[in-house]
């Protein structure tokens, strides 16, 4: 089937080349601009080879270990928030009720409504302090509104990613739970195990790669997370908000400082590859099967 | 045998590539369509712009050169702006500007130096266009030290204290006419009423360099703070400024909206146009918005008085609007100048008046409007926004010398940038997530990075 | 007995956690009927209007409309078309590193955006590409063949050689076997997979917000300007992000079932 000269090979070079040209050799230049010192307002400086000065600059700065910080926490929180919840909501569903195929689909919304939408809605109607559902809710309930974007703006943005993010969770976990044999289950039950133990030992591990992928693409997304900061907090309170993407957003388009936004995005990239590597050396140890 | 897939690659490669060009090449730049009377144009999308894309159709029956306009939002456009001509895009001939970037720009060699065109028109151009009834505080907003104008005014706004007469009324105050920020903070706790929602005042407190450094500054100008003294030492660990940013916080703790930090323009509006707020402190253009809006829930109910004042004892308010200027690069400049003088003439002004009413003139930048009887007719703000604007000082915007001009919003080419980062800082301080302490010592640390990274400190 | 009592407990929990967690949107859907003036008040009777429908549908909405489906279409034919190919030459023609190159094409899934958003900006920048939708189309190009490759080669694989085999000892040539005997049997699995990559570009942010301005816009930054709107528009707003988020809500509801199929076929057995 497979022969040496075979012309097919070359039906991989257009998209080899598309994404070398995307991604590949803008990283390159993106890591020599890391080294050089630009800032686009004040042309009269000019552009001068800076060392390592941005990225002592970057080190030098509390902000960025805030900005690290929370995107790990956004990652850490999210991941596991949403691995929970759609476990759960996976059992919840997969019984047969009047109605469940309408909730099943229904769940599956917000995974598909963009950020940006995801966002305002939240920040508007939901939970303006002044205007929004809050305001009502919270007056009803002889409170004091919440101010949920600026004493709390981490936190409601780990909310809304959970919000958006756990159907896609549920998704994944679902088809693991209704593709499981029921064979096993019965034999199970016929064993004795019911509830906590029939779930942790029987059915978790039957769907340990469904919970698998789930974390993987859900850990790719919400590194990646950016429109819902940019629509809501814009990284603050200070940068209490702030994602790595967001913060080097910032550095190129409010600071036009080519070299910092450069440099920035380099640590990010080292950063999400470290994070990644965990991630997979972590889900190998829980995982004895090869992929 | 193998031949199929030769072709199949090069048809293959060709219908992508040919598609993606086809999809791109539609509807994107129409660069080639008639080079010589084709202006393009980037503006913001405040109201006042909007009406000058109608108003356009007269400009080319005038004069043949067609206009194209992209329509921006503030962010958008600073960013938009300083990729086209920084990074050399070169998209467009004329651009809205704001104060703030207008020597900035100039200064870069971005924008086209004004003066010698101007000198340049026609004795009867020259009487026709009357440089002379521009504000003088508003042609000073947009010219740099050393190369004059570098934008015309299309409108100008300074900063006014806006109050509901209704509340004010119902809680037997008075509002002075030249208010110190003390007072304004004891009527404010005095008009509140958190029960029915209603704030004492409303301020922007979210953070932005246009959002709510815009009125901050203003507040640290009037407590005697600034942002460098005279030796671009950086002074933001003054007592001034600690007073002025503890200030800031106290009264939107005490008095101020639900929400301080995520309350920018739009929603302190809101808040105003709504009943929900008693006082405001924010742009006088806003004055027609609250009186003739449609959806405004007060006309008629708004007084006014002038920026409140404190430690500095007179002009504490702002200069803002948006010039238009050409852009350096532009291969149309004297069109562009001509749809220039256009925009901003008093022969717009009155076009405006005439066809969309006078209240929807774009005001701040000449004398003779506020001297024309039928717009104060429509703006019973009028007068005293006239007097605010001839009140403000460009050149001293603090109690002491600056090195920078341009009140609240600095004239500097890092201001984007650093505005920014004390903007959050603010931000955090209100919400509490950092102490005053913190404030002052990281503000300094990033007003100082600035001077020394800018080569402006000796 | 209590059996019972519990399974109807968790069926009535079921049916308000999905209601609760998909209020926002039905609090979206319903704001977009009420005039503006009644919106900020959360009230369940109201005389619905159609007015913010028909102030949200101008030429201006319609030009972000059209942006977002030739930028989408465009993405999904060139990423769909160059995915496939490349899974197919990865699977069936014994190229020597075909697993570092898979590997490596799934590792620029990870790259984040901001990896290499400066020198992209600069570069379409000098090049005029600015707010053009071929430099959208190549941007989002870029993530849509990794997912491509990603879903299809899985697809390809399973395809028995048997079939393969019958099909080239009675003569079919390779092209031949590919479309005649292949492609139905991967198609439903491309669909699925461009569909995946027509919700991701309809709704992408990063580059649409950065690399364009008016010209090449997509929805996706027409609705974050409401984040800078002046005066009132919640009710604006919520039809237009009503009339937004229809489209792949309706192809998630089609498809999920397949794509979380294609999503998790590769590295899930039995």
């Amino acid at each position: 089937m497979t022969t040496k000269g075979d012309k097919s090979k070359l039906l991989i070079l257009p998209a080899l080349i598309v994404v070398g040209i995307v991604t590949q050799i803008p990283f390159i230049l993106t890591i020599i601009y890391s080294f050089i010192s630009w800032n686009v307002k004040r042309p009269d400086l000019g552009i001068s080879f800076a060392g390592f000065s941005n990225y002592k600059k970057i080190l030098s700065d509390g902000q960025f270990y805030q900005v690290i910080l929370n995107s790990l926490l956004i990652v850490v929180v999210g991941l596991t928030i949403c691995t929970v919840l759609g476990i759960l909501f996976g059992l919840m569903l997969n019984r047969e009720f009047k109605g469940v195929n309408l909730l099943r689909t229904l769940f599956v919304i917000p995974y598909f409504v963009m950020e940006a939408v995801v966002g305002i809605i939240w920040k508007t109607l939901m939970l303006n302090p002044s205007l929004g559902l809050n305001y009502y809710i919270s007056n009803a309930l002889g409170l004091e509104p919440i101010d949920f974007f600026g004493k709390y703006a981490l936190l409601t943005i780990m909310l809304l990613i959970i919000w958006q993010w756990t159907p896609f969770f549920f998704l994944i976990i679902m088809s693991g739970l209704q593709n499981m044999p029921s064979e096993i289950l019965e034999s199970a039950r016929i064993d004795g195990a019911t509830g906590w133990k029939l779930l942790l030992h029987i059915q978790l591990p039957l769907i340990r790669d469904h919970i698998n992928v789930a974390m993987t693409l859900g850990l790719i997304n919400i590194l990646k997370v950016f429109g819902l900061i940019y629509v809501t907090t814009s990284g603050g309170p200070g940068s209490s908000s702030s994602n790595l993407p967001y913060y080097s957003y910032k550095a190129l388009f409010y600071d036009w400082n080519v070299g910092t936004a450069a440099a920035i995005a380099v640590v990010t990239v080292a950063l999400t590859l470290i994070v990644v590597q965990r991630f997979y050396g972590f889900m190998n140890k829980n995982n004895s099967k090869n992929i | 045998m193998k031949k199929p897939f030769k072709y199949a690659i090069s048809l293959i490669s060709i219908i992508a590539l040919a598609g993606t060009l086809l999809v791109g090449c539609s509807g994107g730049n129409n660069k080639n369509a008639n080079e010589e009377a084709v202006l393009n144009i980037a503006t913001v999308n405040n109201n006042d712009m909007v009406i000058m894309e109608e108003m356009t159709s007269e400009f080319t029956a005038k004069t043949g050169i067609k206009v194209n306009y992209t329509v921006l939002s503030e962010n958008e456009i600073r960013s938009k702006i300083t990729q086209d001509v920084g990074l050399g895009g070169g998209q467009y001939d004329l651009f809205t500007i704001g104060a703030q970037d207008s020597a900035v720009y100039l200064n870069n060699g971005w924008t086209e130096p004004l003066d010698g065109l101007l000198n340049g028109m026609s004795e009867e151009d020259k009487k026709n266009y009357d440089l002379e009834d521009v504000f003088p505080v508003v042609r000073d907003s947009l010219s740099s030290e050393s190369k004059g104008l570098g934008a015309l005014p299309f409108y100008a706004e300074t900063t006014l204290l806006f109050y509901n007469k209704e509340i004010f009324e119902a809680k037997n105050l008075t509002m002075p006419a030249n208010p110190t920020w003390e007072q304004v903070y004891e009527l404010a706790v005095a008009a509140q009423d958190k029960d029915k929602g209603i704030a004492g005042i409303a301020l922007r407190g979210l953070p932005g360099s246009g959002q709510n450094m815009f009125i901050f500054s203003s507040i640290a100008n009037a407590f005697g703070a600034q942002y460098y003294d005279m030796d671009w030492k950086a002074t933001f660990n003054t007592p001034e400024m600690k007073n002025a940013i503890e200030f800031y916080k106290k009264i939107l703790a005490d008095a101020g909206q639900a929400g301080p930090t995520s309350t920018g323009y739009t929603e302190a509006l809101n808040l105003m146009s709504t009943g929900k707020a008693a006082m405001w402190y924010d742009a006088s253009v806003s004055a027609g918005t609250l009186a003739n809006s449609k959806d405004s829930l007060v006309t008629g109910k708004i007084g006014y008085a002038m920026a409140p004042l404190q430690v500095k004892q007179d002009a504490t308010n702002t200069i803002g609007g948006w010039g238009i200027a050409i852009n350096a690069s532009s291969k149309k400049k004297e069109a562009a100048f001509q749809f220039l003088t256009w925009a901003t003439s008093k022969e717009y002004i009155n076009l405006v008046g005439e066809k969309k009413g006078w209240e929807s003139t774009p005001s701040g930048t000449r004398v003779s409007t506020y001297d024309n009887e039928n717009y104060k007719k429509a703006s019973d703000f009028a007068d005293i926004t006239k007097e605010a604007i001839l009140k403000v000082d460009f050149f001293n915007p603090s109690m002491n010398k600056t090195p920078y001009t341009g009140n609240s919003i600095p004239n500097m080419a890092e201001y984007s940038s650093w505005g920014e980062q004390i903007a959050q800082l603010l931000a955090s301080y209100l919400v509490g997530q950092k102490n005053i302490e913190a404030v002052l010592e990281e503000g300094q640390k990033i007003l100082t990075d600035v001077a020394v990274a800018g080569e402006y400190a000796k | 007995m209590s059996r019972r009592l519990n399974r109807n407990l968790l069926t009535t929990m079921a049916y308000v956690i999905v209601i609760l967690w998909l209020f926002p949107m039905l609090y979206m859907f319903l704001s977009s009927f009420k005039f503006e003036s009644q919106v900020a008040v959360p009230s369940l009777t109201f005389t619905p209007t159609l007015d913010n429908y028909r102030a949200v549908v101008t030429p201006e909405f319609f030009k972000y409309l059209s942006n977002s489906v030739q930028i989408t279409f465009g993405t999904v034919i060139v990423s769909a078309v160059l995915g496939v190919l490349a899974a197919y030459a990865l699977v069936y023609s014994g190229i020597k590193k075909a697993n570092s190159i898979y590997f490596w094409f799934i590792t620029t899934i990870f790259l984040p955006a901001v990896a290499v958003i400066t020198p992209i900006y600069i570069l379409l920048a000098k090049a005029h590409l600015l707010d053009t939708k071929l430099a959208l189309i190549l941007l989002n190009t870029g993530a849509g063949i990794p997912l491509m490759i990603w879903m299809c080669t899985t697809y390809f694989k399973e395809i028995p050689g048997e079939i393969i085999e019958a099909a080239t000892i009675d003569g079919c040539s390779k092209a031949g076997t590919f479309f005649k005997i292949m492609l139905p049997l991967v198609k439903n699995g491309i669909i699925s997979s461009a569909l995946l990559v027509f919700v991701v570009t309809w709704n992408e942010f990063f580059f649409a917000v950065t690399a364009t301005a008016t010209q090449s816009a997509t929805l996706p930054v027409y609705m974050s300007k409401f984040m800078t709107q002046q005066g009132f528009f919640w009710g604006k707003m919520s039809a237009a992000g009503t009339m937004v988020v229809i489209v792949p809500i309706l192809i998630g509801f089609f498809t999920y079932k397949s794509f979380v199929k294609g999503l998790t076929a590769g590295s899930v057995k039995g």
